[in-house]
């Protein structure tokens, strides 16, 4: 009797080790626990022995069959606990978008930076984008011959007068004066918007580009302050500290005028094609608000200074990705788009 | 501009041990930007002086066997093609190892040992051309080879770049960089930029001796062209070749030599930046003046065009006829020839803006227009006239300067400008000192005064054509000279006030996001559209907008709408997509104004499908910018792009701002789309009222659970969804809601008809609906439908 309930208790846990599925614990079950059942079958087998053994034999098979119970019980629990998905799934297949659409990359990137210059309390200006010749050319401080005002750089609007030319802007800075004429200083804005050249198309020009002004105008703005508007907008766009040098630049609307140059992010400034050789790349100009520009737009220039930054957002998001065709922009290619969702 | 470092070093005495990378840095950080240094020695590497110690014919070909002496690199047999090689004569010799370019080679070759004719060949005797040097010994002919007499002191074997002054850094300056600083366009300007930038000694350049005055040689010019007008007389004079180190210099800078006073008055203007012009005396009537062309007149210019009397180009006349166009070029009939024996100097200064007019109109854009153009001072020709002198004394001593006239209008006036020690300092952004401000200042020339914090200054001439005239211009000096990179990074501190605008996100940003997380694409197009995507989409407009020179000839309207370049963008992306969504947010010129449109497209192949798509965009982003008053309603009115049957309006404040619809089968036929259908919205986004803040209020949500019943029946095609709707809506106060389910049509509903089906949903505020009350809402529903709307249920 004592081997029966032994034996019995090895084969059960022998069973249960094999088995690999509920179902199979569940047979298990039937086997030993069931109306047939081994255990069972040893319950029943009691009627036949002495009245004195009956006793122990009875409470060594219940404890058998409790014990049964509980170790089927967590059999299934853990192997149902471990299984996995009734249906096979290929993990390696594409992932399905929620909603397959996307801003345009330049759309992105502009939002990246309005984000960027709203945590610095800037606000974001927008213009129109027809202008005059007044605006962005007179007030901008361009002398009455400068080559931009020509019809070959400036897409002018057909049938105007001539003291009242309108165009499609050729820049932004025309809107930065608009702005400052809405209300009193001091401002902090970024203008970001698209202009228009006359140019002819290549990988390298195009005639509707992206650009983006940053303007900060107050008492006592020493131009080294140009530095926050420019960490702000290349670490935004490279997603990390870069190095950057500024040095004398000529732009009629700002004294003094730099060039900024950033570090070769190719070549981390060693020096490679991309930069010709020289670890720099020239990224935006910028500069202190020429006097007639804060004159122009109501300010005295011996009070009232600042920094000024433009940078075109068409090279910097072909930068960040490594594209190298600028018409790709415009060309509403689904192919390309995608790219950036 | 190309800048030549042994130029330079004539004039200013620069730190030992300065590299020429180094001076590139620190130009381009304080000056202008230099784009590159080229060694000029490099490309003569391995190429030597040498003489021919022999030369003898090879029978029976035009070929010349030679014994060279090259000094150290020994004494080679080498085979020359060319008639002038003979005993005696000095040459260029290519060693193997250098480069040089054939006659004919798009590339360099490499020069090795060879054998012509059986004959061993140890290296090549170089024509001028081969070795780049044409510039400095201009051949007789091309097959000529170098025939290096000048260089008779020399030793054999001596490197070639060496013994000609080519052993050179020559800077690439852009132009553009240097638009506003006259001052810079010749040596001695970088050279007076660079002593300021080391704190290096200048040398002065000389001054013209005492030349008898005249007053015969010039005749009054026109005051508002020329600012001062010098004419001087040399007598006595041999029109040679100019000598071997001007011509090496002109060359490194990119000059090519003529005879030695065309190099002569190029030599002055790269040195001081102030052209002149060289006639033949002897062709002259004089007197010689500047002024406005007249009606008939032409001059043949020395470039063989012909240029014609305008009111925007400026003559040098003698007292018969045009010689020249002031500022620009010299005349064919008037220029100094071989056999010239007195010649007339003109050195002068015009007015910026009109030379500028008569480049452009004559197209002529020459090393003299490019400089009278910047605005020139007129103190500069005494330099200019200093070095010619010099030159032609060291040159030609037999020269004499015999008369000489100087009309001097307009000299310019150096430029005062009072700035404030602390505006200066306070746009640093650091506490200068006086003394060192004025240390910086005078040593770019200026003279300085200062009393009580007031700085008075007066500029050099050379700067005071508008180059510098404001304290921001002050500034700007003082920052440069410190160093760019000197100074430190100060936090600008700002007064912290409310928000600039409450609305931080601006309308047409929250449009864009709403459309792109509605699954469609952003594209831009081009402001202007194609006639055939305007007639195609905006059909109905009148009144464009124009360029005056459009970037084709069938796009010089700009778009009123968005549609037509987004059915352009459609049709573009068809060739590799049968189904998606495009939009765009931008700039509209509808007429004479300007606005802002949204714009979208969605296309596919099954039209029901794709409105009830674009009109849920529509509604999300109606929900989602929380637009004030916009609403949508049917309408059967034609329009330019849509499909009068399935088409509805955007309306806000009474309003018609936008269409949502079916694009026509003409519209898509003339937009070139032929096999999908599209459904697209537009919208002009400026009138929109946007809200603050969300204002729609909280409605309880139901305490007891509701219940809901769907229910099906066929229906005439005549009667739309929004009857349904309202039929079974205000049937009863217990039916809360009626949700579209599906249609369908096809098998078991006839023609002309459909299976809709709709949700009902229905509950009341104190108690939970039990199974009859649910069961008699539902056939009353059918019934109402049934009476109403004469569906059946299916
Ligand atoms: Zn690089």
């Amino acid at each position: 009797m004592a081997d029966d309930v032994s034996e019995l208790k090895a084969a059960l846990e022998s069973a249960l080790a094999q088995a690999a599925t509920p179902d199979a614990v569940e047979q298990i079950r039937v086997a030993y626990l069931g109306r047939k059942g081994h255990i069972t079958g040893l319950l029943k087998g009691l009627g036949k022995m002495p009245p004195e053994a009956r006793k122990a034999a009875g409470q060594r098979i219940n404890e058998l069959k409790s014990a049964a119970a509980d170790a089927l019980e967590a059999r299934k629990l853990s192997l149902v606990d471990a299984g996995g998905s009734a249906v096979t799934i290929d993990v390696t297949a594409p992932g399905l978008l929620a909603a397959p659409g996307g801003l345009h990359p330049i759309t992105q990137m502009m939002y990246d930076l309005d984000d960027a210059f709203a945590a610095l309390n800037f606000e974001v200006y927008q213009g129109p984008e027809i202008t005059s010749e007044a605006s962005d050319f007179d007030n901008m401080n361009f002398p009455p011959d400068h080559p931009a005002r020509e019809s070959m750089d400036t897409y002018w609007l057909s049938g105007e007068s001539n003291d009242a030319r309108r165009c499609l802007r050729p820049h932004l800075t025309g809107g930065s004066v608009r702005r400052m004429l809405e209300g009193p200083p001091p401002y902090r804005f970024v203008y970001p918007g698209h202009v228009y050249r006359n140019e002819t198309t290549d990988a390298r020009h195009e005639r509707a580009f992206v650009q983006y002004e940053a303007l900060i105008v107050d008492r006592d703005v020493p131009f080294t302050a140009g530095r926050l508007l420019i960490d702000t907008i290349l670490q935004t766009v490279f997603g990390r500290p870069v190095k950057t040098r500024m040095r004398a630049g000529f732009f009629p609307f700002v004294e003094p005028g730099y060039e900024i140059d950033m570090e070769c992010q190719v070549c981390s400034g060693s020096g490679c094609s991309v930069c010709k050789h020289v670890g720099w790349l020239e990224v935006m100009p910028g500069g202190v608000p020429h006097p007639n520009v804060l004159r122009r737009a109501g300010l005295d220039p011996d009070e009232w200074t600042g920094f000024y930054v433009n940078v075109g957002l068409d090279r910097l998001v072909m930068m960040r990705y490594g594209i190298d065709d600028v018409r790709l922009f415009h060309s509403a290619d689904l192919r390309f788009l995608r790219q950036f969702r | 501009m190309l800048v030549s470092l042994e130029w330079l070093k004539e004039y200013v005495d620069l730190p030992a041990g300065l590299t020429p990378e180094q001076i590139m840095h620190d130009l381009t950080l304080a000056t202008v930007e230099v784009e590159g240094v080229v060694f000029t020695g490099q490309a003569l590497d391995r190429v030597c002086v040498a003489e021919v110690l022999q030369a003898d014919k090879v029978p029976d070909t035009k070929l010349t066997l030679t014994t060279c002496d090259a000094g150290e690199h020994g004494v080679l047999s080498v085979v020359c093609g060319a008639t002038n090689v003979r005993a005696g004569l000095r040459v260029a010799l290519a060693l193997p190892g250098a480069q040089i370019y054939p006659k004919g080679a798009a590339e360099a070759v490499e020069v090795r040992e060879a054998e012509v004719r059986g004959l061993a060949s140890h290296a090549v005797i170089c024509s001028a051309g081969e070795i780049g040097l044409a510039a400095v010994f201009p051949p007789a002919d091309e097959q000529s080879i170098m025939e290096l007499d000048e260089l008779a002191g020399i030793p054999a074997g001596t490197p070639l770049a060496s013994a000609i002054g080519f052993t050179d850094a020559v800077f690439e300056i852009d132009n553009k960089s240097l638009t506003n600083r006259p001052d810079l366009w010749g040596h001695y300007g970088i050279a007076r930029e660079l002593a300021a930038i080391y704190d290096a000694p200048l040398s002065t350049l000389p001054r013209a001796p005492e030349v008898a005055a005249s007053d015969a040689l010039l005749a009054p010019s026109d005051a508002a062209l020329c600012n001062r007008f010098t004419a001087t007389v040399f007598e006595g004079v041999t029109v040679t070749g100019a000598p071997l180190a001007m011509r090496s210099r002109l060359a490194r800078v990119g000059q090519r030599s003529i005879d030695l006073f065309v190099d002569l008055t190029n030599y002055v203007m790269f040195a001081c930046g102030q052209p002149s012009h060289a006639y033949d005396a002897d062709e002259l009537d004089l007197p010689m003046c500047a002024r406005a062309s007249r009606d008939g007149e032409a001059v043949t210019l020395l470039d063989g065009s012909e240029v014609h009397a305008h009111p925007s180009v400026p003559y040098i006349a003698d007292a018969r006829r045009p010689l020249a166009v002031a500022g620009v070029m010299g005349g064919e009939a008037s220029g100094v020839t071989p056999g010239s024996r007195r010649i007339f100097l003109e050195m002068a200064n015009f007015d910026a803006r009109l030379i500028r007019a008569a480049s452009q109109r004559t197209g002529a854009r020459t090393e003299a227009s490019s400089r009278f153009e910047k605005a020139l001072d007129t103190q500069r020709i005494d330099a200019g006239l200093g070095l010619f002198h010099q030159l032609l004394a060291d040159i030609q001593p037999e020269a004499k300067a015999v008369a000489f006239q100087d009309a001097a209008a307009a000299p310019t006036v150096p430029a005062e400008v009072r700035v404030g020690h602390r505006y200066i300092t306070s746009r640093l952004g650091v506490d200068f000192p006086v003394a060192r401000i004025t240390r910086y200042l005078e040593s770019l020339g200026f003279s300085v005064q200062e009393s009580a914090g007031i700085f008075t200054l007066t500029a050099p001439t050379w700067r005071s054509t508008g180059d510098v005239s404001l304290p921001a211009d002050i500034v700007e000096e003082v920052a440069r000279l410190h160093g760019y990179d000197n100074f430190r990074f100060v936090p600008p501190q700002v007064a912290l006030t409310h928000l600039p605008r409450a609305k931080r996100v601006p309308l047409d940003r929250q449009v864009r996001e709403l459309l792109a997380g509605a699954g469609l694409q952003e594209v831009f197009t081009y402001p202007w559209a194609k006639r055939a995507q305007l007639q195609a989409a905006a059909d109905s407009w009148q009144e464009f907008m124009t360029l005056e020179m459009p970037p084709a000839p069938d796009q010089e309207r700009l778009r009123p709408v968005l549609l037509p370049n987004l059915l352009e963008a459609v049709d573009t992306n068809l060739r590799y997509f049968d189904t998606f969504g495009l939009f765009e947010v931008g700039a509209v010129y509808p007429g004479a104004g300007e606005g802002v449109a949204a714009a979208a497209v969605l296309v596919g192949d099954d039209a029901g499908h794709l409105f009830r798509r674009v009109r849920g965009v529509v509604e999300h982003v109606i929900r989602g910018a929380q637009l004030k008053g916009v609403e949508l309603r049917p309408s059967i009115e034609p329009h330019d792009w849509v499909d009068p049957s399935v088409r509805l309006d955007i309306h806000s404040g009474g309003e018609v701002i936008g269409v949502v619809g079916r694009v026509s089968n003409r519209s898509k036929r003339l937009a070139g789309i032929d096999r999908a259908e599209v459904l697209a919205f537009e919208c002009r986004l400026e009138a929109l009222q946007f809200q603050p803040t969300r204002e729609n209020s909280y409605q309880r949500v139901a305490e007891f659970p509701t219940s809901w019943f769907d229910v099906s029946v066929l229906l005439a095609d005549t009667v739309p969804w929004a009857q349904v709707e309202a039929a079974v809506v205000g049937m009863d106060s217990l039916l809360r809601e009626v949700r579209w389910v599906g249609e369908y049509r096809g098998d078991g509903v006839p023609q002309g008809a459909r299976s809709l089906t709709l949700r009902v949903i229905a509950g009341a505020e104190d108690r939970t609906l039990v199974s009859e009350e649910v069961d008699g809402l539902r056939a009353r529903v059918l019934e109402t439908l049934e009476k109403t709307l004469g569906a059946r249920q299916r």
